[in-house]
């Protein structure tokens, strides 16, 4: 069970199939990579929540891809599959609607060694605006 | 045995601001949460967010929960994401109603922490203001 959070999130306003830094802190500042705790060995727990920030663009769909990298990953680059969002109109009429998702929290076991971890997010799909990643890693 | 606590907070703080979430179900500014004595860890942790009042248009923040305090967290302050709410109003001017409902979003963990401190919940969000989020916490101790 994970006993140490950590998270960082972004928006995406970069192209499709391009991974970007995931680095703002919850309160604005920047941590361009996460430092392993001391003594912890591995990343047990992944959370995300994807949002679009503003305006979807319509008839686009998008699935999302997290990318740990840097120092402190023992096993090398890993890449997660974490989530999906989608907006569809029919015709020329003018929709809205109201989204609510809870972050998706799922057990991961990712061995860490002292050093840094860097965050990357990647979209495929054409682009939706500017979605919204936010991801806590939690560490034991 | 496990103990339960719960505060709250209407959030009306700029973008990758925290402010304290505080305020009892009573009504009462209850403040931080005295950690019991002989608690050990926070075994998990409950929440719900949705925005009190209207809802700005094509906004759709992403909440975050800090766990701080002094001397309350041997392990330092905690950030956990915990989920999205988005209002699609394409860019039309369409007169709408709508609603969502969302059980809590619960995660369990094992954070320790030190009985007899005082643990402070802040919350923040990423993403364009809403409006007046409320945001809700439940934490369970052991």
């Amino acid at each position: 069970m994970a006993k140490y959070y950590v998270t960082v999130g972004n928006i995406m306003t970069q192209a499709t199939t391009v991974f970007s830094a995931v680095q703002t802190l919850p309160d604005g500042g920047t941590l361009s990579s996460i430092k392993v705790p001391p003594d912890m060995k591995k990343i047990s727990v992944l959370g995300i929540s994807l949002s679009h920030n503003d305006i979807s663009v319509i008839d686009t769909g998008n699935n999302f891809v997290l990318q740990l990298s840097g120092t402190g990953m023992v096993d090398g680059i890993q890449e997660f599959l974490v989530g999906t969002l989608a907006c569809q109109e029919v015709g020329t009429s003018v929709g809205a609607s109201l989204a609510a998702e809870k972050a998706n929290y799922r057990n991961v076991e990712i061995n860490v060694k002292p050093g840094e971890i860097v965050l990357s997010a990647a979209y495929s799909g054409t682009d939706p605006g500017s979605p919204l990643i936010v991801a806590t890693l939690g560490f034991e | 045995m496990a103990l339960y606590y719960t505060r709250h907070d209407s959030m009306t703080q700029a973008t990758t601001t925290f402010s304290p979430v505080e305020t009892a179900s009573d009504g009462s500014t209850a403040g931080p949460i005295a950690i019991p004595p002989g608690v050990k860890k926070i075994k998990s942790i409950s929440a719900g967010f949705a925005v009190n009042g209207a809802h700005t248009v094509n906004t759709g923040p992403v909440y975050v929960l800090r766990l701080t305090g002094t001397g309350a967290l041997p392990d330092g302050n905690q950030d956990l994401v915990l989920g999205s709410l988005h209002h699609d109003n394409g860019g039309g001017t369409v007169t709408d109603t709508d609603t969502v409902n969302m059980a809590p979003l619960r995660i369990p963990c094992d954070i320790e922490v030190k009985p007899g401190a005082d643990l402070a919940l802040q919350a923040a969000y990423y993403g364009t203001d809403a409006g007046s989020p409320q945001i809700a916490i439940e934490i369970e101790f052991e």
